[in-house]
């Protein structure tokens, strides 16, 4: 790297030394075309006056060099010199290989870093899984030991007697709590058998006040719009009333099923 | 606002073309069981739309929010029954609004408990499986029921539009 910027560094000071050198021996042919303009004008019955756009243009270019001329010149320089030279067509053809093959170096060791990375993963995936299945068998191996140990003590309950009186102990302990749970059962028949009655109740109800909305329907129906128009307020009552109604029958369905653990 | 998921409907007589003007449609809540709807009632109520009303079967979803007559609701063979009479053209403001909750957007209704639903809410139809309800509420403006989940509101959208919405206030 350092030795490639030594040898631009040579190249560009060798083009600019050129370029100076070629500016020299432009200047020392000039004076003499100055001096044969410099004679023509002396021959000249009149006096030539510059124009003013040539006399801008010799302020940027006073020494009225011929830039097109000096360019042309070098980039011939340059394919005569460099392009057309063996060992210039040699110099490129081995960067372009060496670039290649750095190329190649970099993606080949990005390649095999990528394939590392993807090897870790699965490694640790693999590992993973494995604390895992050994976490759920350790699990598993604690559960059947607890309950061979239950297994094993029941067998030696009913082996050894003081322990068989412990165990009855328990059993009437068990046994109290069934009466217990058989009572509460008995209460909540109870109150299902009191709610269904209640319930019927409530349909009765119910299906009276149908009858007599209907009866009601019918009469203002058949009677005048004067008789309509008063009972128009009452029926909406009647109407709500029910309704009311209809949404007790429910809850109280709602609790009946509840309580029938449905 | 929303009509239930059972149509049930009677032809009348029928036209030299086949056409029958006189038929009635009733409309109540159902429930899906079985990938069928089944209706399940627990309370029962149907709303009925006479097609000499104006109503039109083929597209039930453009009689949503127009403005229908309609008679007092009632209590008919044991049913609640609200006829819609006919559709009015005008731009009438209606006293009340047919409303049909779901529980799978609004949560359990309450019904039967104290003060499930504001005192002005009428109760037309409730189908109920163990897991859905439906019910079909005859609703004004501002008023609302409870549900699982809190109060549900009838009121103007916040965002706009003509028609009105059911809102969830949880926690009021």
């Amino acid at each position: 790297m350092r030795g490639s910027l030594i040898v631009c560094g040579l190249l560009i000071g060798l083009t600019i030394e050129h370029a100076y050198a070629m500016q020299r021996a432009t200047d020392s042919a000039t004076p003499k075309s100055r001096t044969d303009a410099a004679a023509v004008r002396a021959q000249s019955p009149y006096q030539h006056q510059d124009t003013w756009y040539e006399f801008v243009l010799k302020q940027f270019n006073p020494r009225n060099v011929d830039y097109g001329k000096w360019v042309e010149q070098q980039r011939r320089n340059l394919i005569e010199l460099r392009l057309k030279n063996s060992y210039f067509a040699y110099s490129l053809w081995t960067t372009i290989a060496l670039v290649l093959v750095a190329v190649i170096c970099v993606k080949q060791r990005i390649d095999h870093r990528r394939a590392l990375s993807i090897t870790a993963e699965m490694m640790a995936d693999l590992y993973n899984q494995d604390a895992y299945s050994r976490a759920v068998a350790q699990e598993a191996i604690e559960r059947y030991n607890k309950h061979i140990e239950r297994c094993n003590r029941a067998i030696e309950l009913g082996d050894n007697p003081v322990a068989l009186a412990l165990g009855s102990n328990e059993m009437e302990q068990l046994r109290t709590e069934l009466m217990r749970v058989g009572e509460e059962r008995d209460i909540a028949i109870r109150d299902r058998d009191l709610a269904r009655e209640e319930l019927r109740r409530k349909s009765e109800i119910l299906a009276d006040m149908s009858v007599r909305l209907d009866s009601t329907a019918s009469k203002s129906a058949a009677s005048p719009a004067k008789t309509t128009a008063d009972l128009r307020g009452a029926d909406a009552r009647l109407v709500t009333h029910i309704n009311n109604l209809q949404e007790q029958l429910y809850s109280e369905r709602s609790n009946n099923r509840r309580l029938r653990g449905g | 606002m929303d009509f239930g998921s059972v149509w049930r409907h009677r032809l009348g007589k029928q036209d030299a073309h086949g056409n029958s003007r006189r038929a009635v449609y009733y409309n109540t809540t159902g429930v899906m069981v079985n990938n069928k709807i089944r209706q399940r009632p627990q309370i029962c109520g149907y709303a009925r739309f006479d097609m000499i009303g104006g109503f039109d079967p083929n597209h039930p979803s453009r009689m949503i929010g127009r403005v229908f007559e309609c008679a007092e609701p009632c209590v008919w063979m044991g049913y609640n029954k609200l006829l819609f009479r006919r559709i009015l053209n005008g731009r009438e403001c209606p006293d009340c609004f047919l409303v049909a909750p779901r529980s799978e957007f609004v949560g359990q209704l309450l019904v039967g408990t104290e003060d499930w639903r504001s005192p002005s809410t009428w109760l037309l139809s409730l189908s109920e499986t163990s897991i859905q309800q439906e019910a079909m509420l005859l609703m004004s403006i501002g008023d609302w029921f409870r549900t699982s989940l809190g109060n549900v509101v009838f009121e103007p959208s916040a965002i706009g539009g003509p028609l009105l919405r059911l809102v969830l206030r949880a926690g009021e």
